[in-house]
């Protein structure tokens, strides 16, 4: 069991209201800004040996010389990096909360509606130990507080620390495999995250292991003005496999904050990292007001033969998103999988999609992508296919589908095919759709309101990524799914 | 002056400069301002590179590495390209073959501001057709460009306009060819107006020399009931960049898009149609196939916007591509930006082989494998072909593409006089 049950147990509890609050907990946080000083400081906090300090400041460098992207279709107002506070670290654990009554009752409402997502406290405390296993991770803020089932997963040989925890007690790993797959100077977020990154996961399945559960991760921004930099790493060696779930929430507040996290998976031969989102930062108020920009770089190599990563991800939250979840596919006979479904709701703008590089012969991908947009909301879909000179008898096959609830949304696709093989055989379809008067209309005559109607129907649209999701996240997605869209009919 | 013409070199830009003041002097004096700042916008923005988003997969910074002039007017006989049954308009080098006709004001392209700056101050006047109320011709108009040897120079501009009031019906052939292998560079633009209920169609041809670089903007606003349809053919050249842009701007406006492309050479072709839905009620169809030969680089766009209140709009899109060697690379994107939920939009995009069942099937009639695979691509590339009405023109192209193929195929065996086909083509 993990070190000290109650204070996990007390965070857990927390997730209950769900986190429309700011945890006031005495936190440590460096001063507004960026510079080699604030990277140096952060460095030395964490006690990080001299190669990773040079690793940051060398992306600090570049990242001086990068412009923002701006080619997504999203829109908002440009950043002032040095008025975000790169740092910051809780003190005390046991200061949880003072009152609920401190909460928006609207979003408290929202979250009760909710439920929790996992019964994750049953589990940490091992009520319900017939059932399977989450391992969770809890991310508040910038520094990993809590680890559990460390003992159980040592047993199997996995590491599943934090990643500075990682950078202290496995070294060798860290440095072996850390911005090999998301270069330092990758682009101008991941950038920015290889030079200020406080905390995040590290994952490690040795050779021939089955990571005996599925491995969870709960992020948190929770102090004002932070932008939280978190940095991943999932490692599955030779006919390894890892299932790892990723769901997130925010509390609410006024001023826009930078999300720019940057996960990177190894796949070696025949090994297999399965890869679940859940995402729903705070999403700004139904004026367009506040929401988290959420800029992130995740990308997996399948550097073995027949190895496979598979990306599924659920996209509520957020402002602003610009996401691209990707695969190298380097190894012989490798598979990718991409399917999102992402949901755009009042002012909420996401420019998301996926980027599947064949490389190595008869490498195979399979995109499926499903947006929805109601209210304001403008979704954008954006694919790459690349298929190299060397990859012989490659095969893609990508489905993307809109649909459109309200006459002032939008949703947009940007699908990009780079075909440089003549053995490729590359697919892509396109829809879209409005939620049809007769499909409503037969869900009224059989006594169905109109919300839950139009619920049923979003669900079935979304069924080919939902039923690629764990079991538990698959309900809490459904359910997101549900509230999210409350108020975008009628 | 800006940093991209220190960039490019002094001399080059001297070059264009010299070019200018040579052309501006056999201008009427009412034009000099505006040829001249349209020459102004060109020297500050210069060539498009692909930081551009809509430039990433051509890149014309590298354009100016030579000096350039205006090419000289040349003799040629232009009879094995005329079409018989046409109304023809000819122009070698720039120059109008025949009484030269009025612009009605300047070309107004919008692709890249240095570009569209550079058509402005040098086009002369193309085609230049206006059609009244209800005017509907039967004879196909047949714009030919014809780029020859010159004594010197090697650049040209054309700039087109077609007028068609309420209820008029034509159809154009352009047809761009070259004739030898000298490097030249050819900015043409297209600017045409369907009033409500009125029909264009239009046939493009491209044939330019191996060693041409051509960008062509076509723009067309469509009015009310009003139908604009389109078959462009890319064989030719060597660095190829075409902008379509149709306006769909009132209630049951119609477009249909074809293309075929493909060259047998080290060429890079780029097409990028854009269907912009204003009104409601509109429909747009887009077929585009594609073939990928030996170290070609075949780009193609396909964007399709609807705006914001073009409820019931219509839009289908397919875009399929044969890559055919090694050593080919089609770059496709099919683009969907939707402001409005009551409407109808799919697309697809594929890219693959011949199918290898279909091959063995024909082997085992006895026939050859190379004209087995020949005759499949044939067929393929024959979706668009059989869009055209014009007979003879359709011969030519299915000519063209045999001589492409490399592989003997019968195509007397295959009827070019197709009795099902009207002038409109509306029977395929």
């Amino acid at each position: 069991m993990a070190a000290n049950p109650s204070e996990i147990e007390a965070l857990v509890q927390n997730r209950k209201y769900e986190a429309g609050f700011i945890t006031d907990i005495e936190s440590e946080s460096v001063p507004p800004g960026l510079s080699e000083d604030v990277i140096r400081l952060i460095s030395a906090k964490k006690q990080e040996p001299e190669w990773l300090l040079e690793f940051r400041l060398k992306a600090y460098r570049r990242w001086l010389t990068m412009d923002e992207p701006r080619w997504a279709h999203v829109q908002y107002p440009k950043l002032d990096y040095q008025a975000i506070s790169y740092y910051s670290v809780p003190k005390s654990m046991a200061n949880a909360p003072k009152s609920l009554d401190e909460v928006d009752p609207k979003l408290l409402e929202t979250y009760n509606k909710l439920g929790i997502p996992l019964k994750e406290q049953e589990m940490l405390a091992g009520v319900v130990p017939d059932k399977p296993q989450v391992a969770v991770d809890v991310v508040f803020d910038s520094v990993s507080v809590g680890t559990t089932f460390k003992k159980k997963l040592a047993e199997a040989g996995v590491i599943f620390c934090s990643i500075s925890e990682a950078v202290r007690e496995y070294p060798e790993l860290v440095r072996k495999y850390l911005g090999t797959v998301v270069p330092f100077a990758d682009n101008f977020y991941a950038t920015l995250n290889s030079a200020v990154f406080t905390d995040g996961s590290f994952v490690f399945v040795p050779k021939g292991t089955r990571c005996p559960m599925e491995l969870s991760t709960y992020f948190r921004i929770n102090e004002r003005n932070t932008g939280q930099f978190e940095r991943t790493l999932i490692i599955c060696e030779d006919d390894a496999y890892v299932s790892y779930l990723e769901g997130c929430t925010a509390p609410q507040r006024d001023e826009n904050q930078l999300h720019a996290a940057v996960v990177e998976l190894v796949a070696l031969d025949r090994a297999e990292i399965k890869y679940s989102t859940v995402q729903n930062w705070y999403p700004g108020d139904e004026q367009g007001r506040g929401g988290i920009y959420n800029f992130v770089t995740k990308r997996g190599d399948c550097r073995g033969r027949a190895s496979k990563i598979s990306w599924t991800q659920v996209e509520t939250g957020s402002a602003v998103t610009w996401k691209y979840p990707s695969c190298i596919l380097r190894g012989d006979d490798s598979v990718g999988e991409f399917y999102s479904v992402a949901l755009t709701h009042h002012h909420q703008q996401a420019d998301t999609g996926t980027k599947m590089i064949h490389l190595g012969r008869n490498t195979k991908s399979t995109i499926v992508s499903k947006g929805i947009s109601a209210g304001k909301g403008q979704q954008a879909y954006r694919g790459l296919v690349r298929v190299g000179e060397k990859a012989e008898g490659a095969r893609n096959h990508t489905q993307c589908d809109s649909l459109l609830i309200g006459s002032q949304c939008g949703a947009h696709t940007f699908p990009y095919t780079e075909i440089r093989n003549p053995s490729a055989i590359v697919e892509h379809e396109a829809t879209t759709s409005k939620i049809s008067e007769d499909q409503l209309f037969y869900c009224r005559s059989r006594g169905i309101g109109e919300e839950d109607a139009v619920s049923m129907i979003v669900n079935g649209f979304c069924k080919d990524v939902f039923k690629e999701l764990p079991m538990e996240f698959a309900v809490e997605a459904q359910k997101l799914l549900q509230v999210s869209l409350e108020g975008a009919v009628g | 002056m800006t940093q991209k013409i220190m960039h490019a070199g002094d001399g080059i830009h001297a070059s264009y400069g010299e070019a200018f003041a040579a052309f501006a002097g056999s201008l009427p004096a009412a034009e000099h301002a505006a040829r001249a700042a349209a020459f102004d916008e060109f020297i500050q923005h210069g060539f498009p590179d692909d930081a551009i988003e809509r430039w990433h997969y051509t890149n014309l910074s590298t354009l100016p590495k030579q000096a350039v002039r205006l090419a000289a007017a040349a003799a040629l006989d232009t009879a094995p390209w005329q079409l018989g049954d046409c109304d023809e308009f000819i122009w070698i080098n720039g120059e109008p073959q025949g009484a030269a006709t009025d612009a009605a004001g300047l070309p107004a392209p919008d692709a890249h501001a240095g570009l569209a700056g550079l058509h402005r101050a040098f086009a002369r006047p193309g085609l230049q057709l206006a059609l009244g109320a209800g005017e509907q011709r039967e004879r196909p108009v047949h714009a030919l460009t014809i780029s020859t040897a010159a004594e010197a120079g090697e650049m040209t501009h054309l700039a087109h306009r077609i007028s068609l009031a309420r209820g008029a019906k034509v159809t154009v052939i352009l047809q761009n060819v070259g004739t030898d292998g000298a490097a030249r560079f050819i900015t043409q633009s297209l600017a045409a107006d369907l009033a409500d209920g009125a029909q264009l169609t239009l046939i493009r041809l491209q044939d330019e020399s191996r060693a041409t670089t051509q960008w062509l903007q076509t723009d067309v606003n469509v009015g009310r009931d009003a139908r604009f349809e389109l078959i462009n053919v890319d064989f030719g050249g060597k660095l190829i960049r075409n902008d379509w842009r149709v306006k769909l701007l009132a209630p049951g406006a119609q477009t249909e898009l074809a293309g075929l492309f493909g060259s047998d050479a080290r060429a890079h072709l780029d097409n990028q149609y854009e269907i912009d839905h204003v009104a409601a009620h509109g429909t747009s169809r887009q077929f585009f196939r594609g073939l990928g030969f030996g170290n070609s680089k075949t780009v193609l766009n396909g964007r399709v916007v609807v705006q914001r209140g073009a409820q019931k709009t219509d839009s289908e899109q397919s875009i399929a591509n044969l890559m055919l060697a090694k050593g080919a690379e089609i770059d496709a994107k099919p683009e969907l930006e939707i402001y409005a939920d009551d409407v109808k939009c799919a697309h697809g995009a594929t890219c693959g082989q011949l199918d290898d069942t279909a091959v063995f099937y024909l082997r085992t009639r006895g026939v050859p494998e190379a004209t087995a695979r020949a005759l499949l691509t044939y067929s393929f590339a024959n979706d668009v072909i059989a869009r055209i009405a014009h007979a003879g023109l359709r011969e030519r192209i299915a000519r063209r593409i045999t001589a492409a193929l490399g592989a003997e195929l019968d195509l007397d065996a295959l009827s070019f006089e197709d009795e099902t086909v009207d002038a409109t083509g509306d029977a395929l």
